[in-house]
């Protein structure tokens, strides 16, 4: 009975999912029709609705970046090329476009040295991302029980056993606590971009506090902390201040 | 100096280029051997104390055109009447030779009674300097002053018959006579607000002027400066001042804009100028040639101006960009509807009073799909007024570089008004643009090595086939992360307690037979229904029978086999079991027996008793044996 309810509720659901998955990709193309056109707003409209569906890709970031680009939007552009190049880091148009959109960026920040601990958990991650290291990571400790019962229920052992169970739990012990490490800290802190044309920085989260700093659309900061309705930043200088949360967008 | 010797003899600016003229031509073949002489002399040793005396010093042999002009002396009991001196030239021929003059005069009255003294001065004459002696005056009461006794003025036989005496020199105007005087429209103002400063010359009728020029560059540190018209050639207006009539003309008026904040001074307006004062009643002969009297060179300065600028306050708006006046803006586009490369105009022209030479533009938001160029701005000001104002148009020009419809947003202009003390604010409509056609592929002239444009967006992707699912959580979040984590060691916590489990079976076979009891037995009694449900009384009990005596076996680690019911019985009692349980497994163990011998003598409840007895009966006595 449980199975027969299992495979019904699979077969009816499985083709609405499907339908909805296309519907999805159908609107991203008319989307990019209206872009074509010049129909910016429509475009972005039906980029959104993509978006809200729960879909992500480079294309649909990147052309949503391009649609607030002709509209102006720097500081959108700048955010949706950002989320684009987190999907594929190497394309050269969204590297290409990433570079014309902050050279019209106003502010001219000098940028701090990462600390090198940061930079090698970047280097690590950029080289075994998270995801593929806690799955080979898991295929190792896989292993290393299934050696281990091998061991336990059938009594298979041997210098062999031994040395690829060990290997199998060294191997898999690093790739997993890697793996968790950048998933609990983040090489990188939460990033947003500036979306209002100018933004200044307080010393506290009052409009009343004391001006630290006046930054410009566009700018990409690192969200520190939070509270309901403003957020301490840092923006590439060092330079901390806290910016109603209203005025960024995360990326 | 002898009789009928005299050419020429005159004040410096009337006719001096007539007498420079002459002097050149008539002159110039002899000047080269022409001998130098320089002396200083006084017109009276001896004055009144309400006298002056004329200290002139003499270059003869020369015309002038290589004297550089000396400092006055310093001098003791005497004051300086003015700074700028008086200059003379004579030329003469006397039996064809000719002779020149040039001379240098000033005036000094005295100031107390007794011996005053005018120093020695130093005059250069071509690349030679020449000192003179110093002169002593002596100064006396008025009343007891001496029948004027001169000294030889050389110039003296060069005068006019209509020029006054030298015993009774022309009279030089004072500051109730000529001055000048600075109004400012307000003396305080805000920053950038426009102030007009008027600068007026006041001078008591019958007074004329000639030669008159700015001495200084006028200067006014701190401000923006704009001159505004004035007359080139004024009718003096008359004025009542202190009870006197003066008439009046504009020198110069200026507006001055504040760039700071602070007390801020603007420079007084200094001018020379000859003036000749009128002899009116005191001779009317000589009023009569009052244009042939002598002109008395004079400085005149107005008093300094100090504006107060206040900063402008807090609250300007964000398209504040310093705009201090009274303003209107409109915003023009040549076109609606363009092609796209077509190039389009747009108009931003701010009219009205206030400093628009500094004025920046306008911030300017189009469409990204927009080239705009750095605007091409004309000023155009009115000076004419007693306020500057104008207009100035910023054009820009806008090329889309892809089709669409599209809206350029709002200009806004901001300005502090000074007469509210207020920012006010403009704002355009915003105006929708057509922009038809496709872009002509200018890629080929902008595009970069790898084909990008050289300053826009890459092309659109067309396609985007990498989908995902959006919004993943981190990876710690999910809860087959864990699984996968956590069931492993389940498996294994489980194959360790079953290897032990294994290993006690075989290491503790009286503990191994203990595990088992139980399970034998309910496969026996299961044997044993099913035997009764086929009808098979005799087999039934026996099945019955086997899973009591088994388990009990098994418990007490004997073969139960061959055992008698007295020996199991005191085995029982020896591991601890009481009377009454082994009084149940003795009459269990004898209907067992009456059912496997006579089985035709129980009735369907009797034989399901026997089952209800041994099931109930095992779970009983594997408690009270124990382990």
């Amino acid at each position: 009975m449980i199975r027969f309810l299992a495979i019904a509720v699979l077969l009816t659901f499985a083709p609405m999912a499907r339908a909805q998955d296309a519907a999805s990709v159908r609107t991203f193309d008319e989307g990019t029709a209206a872009l074509i056109d010049g129909r910016f707003h429509d475009a972005l409209r039906a980029f959104e609705t993509v978006e809200m569906n729960g879909w992500e890709s480079d294309g649909l970031f990147y052309n949503m970046a391009l649609a607030h680009y002709r509209l102006d939007h720097l500081g959108q552009a700048v955010r949706y090329l950002e989320k684009a190049r987190a999907l594929n880091e190497s394309d050269p148009r969204i590297l290409h476009s990433l570079t014309i959109a902050n050279q019209r960026q106003a502010d001219r920040f000098s940028t701090l040295p990462d600390p090198f601990w940061q930079s090698a958990q970047a280097w690590l991650v950029e080289w075994i991302p998270v995801r593929m290291a806690f799955l080979v990571g898991v295929l190792c400790w896989f292993g290393f029980v299934g050696t281990w019962l091998a061991r336990t229920v059938a009594n298979m052992d041997g210098e062999w056993w031994r040395r690829g169970r060990n290997t199998a739990f060294a191997v898999g012990l690093i790739l997993i606590v890697h793996a968790l490490a950048s998933s609990f800290w983040p090489p990188h802190p939460d990033r947003s971009v500036v979306l209002s044309d100018t933004l200044v920085l307080r010393e506290q989260a009052s409009p009343d506090a004391t001006e630290v700093v006046e930054v410009h659309e566009g700018l990409i900061v690192e969200v520190r902390a939070s509270s309901p309705d403003w957020d301490l930043i840092e923006i590439p200088n060092g330079t901390r201040g806290w910016v109603p949360a209203s005025s960024l967008g995360d990326i | 100096m002898t009789r009928g010797s005299i050419l020429h003899h005159h004040e410096r600016g009337t006719g001096s280029l007539l007498a420079l003229f002459l002097g050149f031509l008539l002159l110039a073949p002899v000047s080269a051997r022409a001998q130098v002489d320089v002396h200083a002399s006084v017109d009276a040793t001896t004055i009144g104390t309400e006298e002056s005396v004329s200290f002139t010093i003499t270059v003869d042999g020369s015309d002038g055109s290589n004297v550089q002009m000396p400092q006055p002396p310093e001098a003791e009991g005497l004051v300086l009447l003015q700074t700028i001196p008086r200059t003379q030239q004579s030329v003469s021929i006397v039996n064809g030779q000719m002779s020149r003059s040039f001379g240098y005069s000033w005036s000094f009255r005295p100031t107390a009674q007794g011996t005053a003294r005018i120093g020695a001065t130093t005059i250069t004459v071509g690349d030679r300097e020449y000192h003179t002696q110093p002169i002593q005056v002596q100064v006396v009461p008025q009343d007891q002053r001496p029948a004027r006794s001169r000294a030889v003025d050389p110039f003296q036989a060069l005068r006019s018959p209509f020029d006054p005496p030298a015993t009774e020199p022309a009279p030089e105007p004072d500051e109730t006579d000529l001055f000048i005087r600075a109004v400012p429209t307000q003396r305080t103002a805000w920053q950038n607000e426009q102030v007009v400063i008027e600068y007026r010359l006041f001078f008591r009728e019958g007074i004329q002027l000639r030669q008159s020029r700015l001495t200084d560059s006028w200067d006014a540190e701190g401000f923006w400066r704009e001159e505004l018209d004035v007359e080139t050639r004024p009718i003096p207006r008359i004025m009542v001042e202190n009870g006197l009539r003066y008439n009046t003309i504009v020198l110069k008026k200026a507006a001055v804009f504040p760039t700071r904040a602070g007390d801020l001074t603007v420079d007084p307006l200094k001018i020379e100028s000859e003036a000749m004062m009128p002899f009116g009643s005191r001779d009317p002969f000589r009023s009569l040639f009052a244009m042939q009297t002598r002109f008395s060179p004079v400085q005149l300065a107005s008093p300094e101006v100090t504006i107060e600028s206040r900063p402008l306050p807090d609250g300007a708006p964000d398209s504040f960009n310093g705009a201090v006046g009274a303003y209107a803006m409109t915003v023009t586009p040549d076109k609606s509807t363009l092609e796209v490369g077509e190039s389009m105009q747009l108009s931003v022209t701010v009219t009205g009073r206030g400093n628009l030479a500094t004025m920046d533009a306008p911030v300017l938001n189009v469409p990204a799909a927009f080239d705009v160029y750095d605007p091409d701005v004309s000023t155009l000001l009115d000076r004419s007024s007693n306020r500057l104002s104008g207009s100035k148009t910023f054009r820009y020009i806008l090329i889309p570089r892809t089709n669409g419809t599209f809206e350029i947003p709002p200009i806004e202009f901001s300005w502090f008004d000074p007469d509210a003390g207020r920012y006010r604010t403009t704002t355009s409509s915003p105006l929708p643009v057509t922009v038809t056609g496709t872009a002509t592929s200018p890629l080929s002239v902008t595009a970069t090595t790898n084909g990008m444009p050289v300053d826009d967006f890459a092309p659109l992707f067309t396609e985007s086939v990498s989908w995902q699912r959006s919004g993943t959580p981190p990876l710690h979040t999910r809860w087959w992360v864990w699984t996968l984590l956590l069931a492993p060691m389940a498996v294994m916590g489980g194959a360790r307690i079953w290897r032990r489990h294994q290993d006690r079976l075989v290491k503790d076979p009286r503990w191994a037979r203990g595990r088992r009891a139980h399970p034998l037995s309910r496969k026996h009694l299961k044997q044993a229904m099913e035997l009764l449900q086929g009808g098979d009384t005799k087999g039934y009990f026996e099945e019955v029978e086997r899973a009591v005596l088994g388990f009990v076996g098994n418990r007490l680690d004997v073969a139960e086999k061959g055992l008698t019911r007295h020996q199991l019985d005191a085995l029982l009692a020896e591991r601890g079991a009481s009377e009454g349980i082994r009084g149940r497994l003795r009459t269990l163990l004898d209907l067992c027996d009456r059912g496997r011998f006579a089985p035709a003598s129980f009735s369907p409840e009797n034989k399901e008793e026997a089952f209800d007895d041994a099931s109930a009966l095992i779970p009983d006595l594997d408690e009270q044996l124990g382990e």
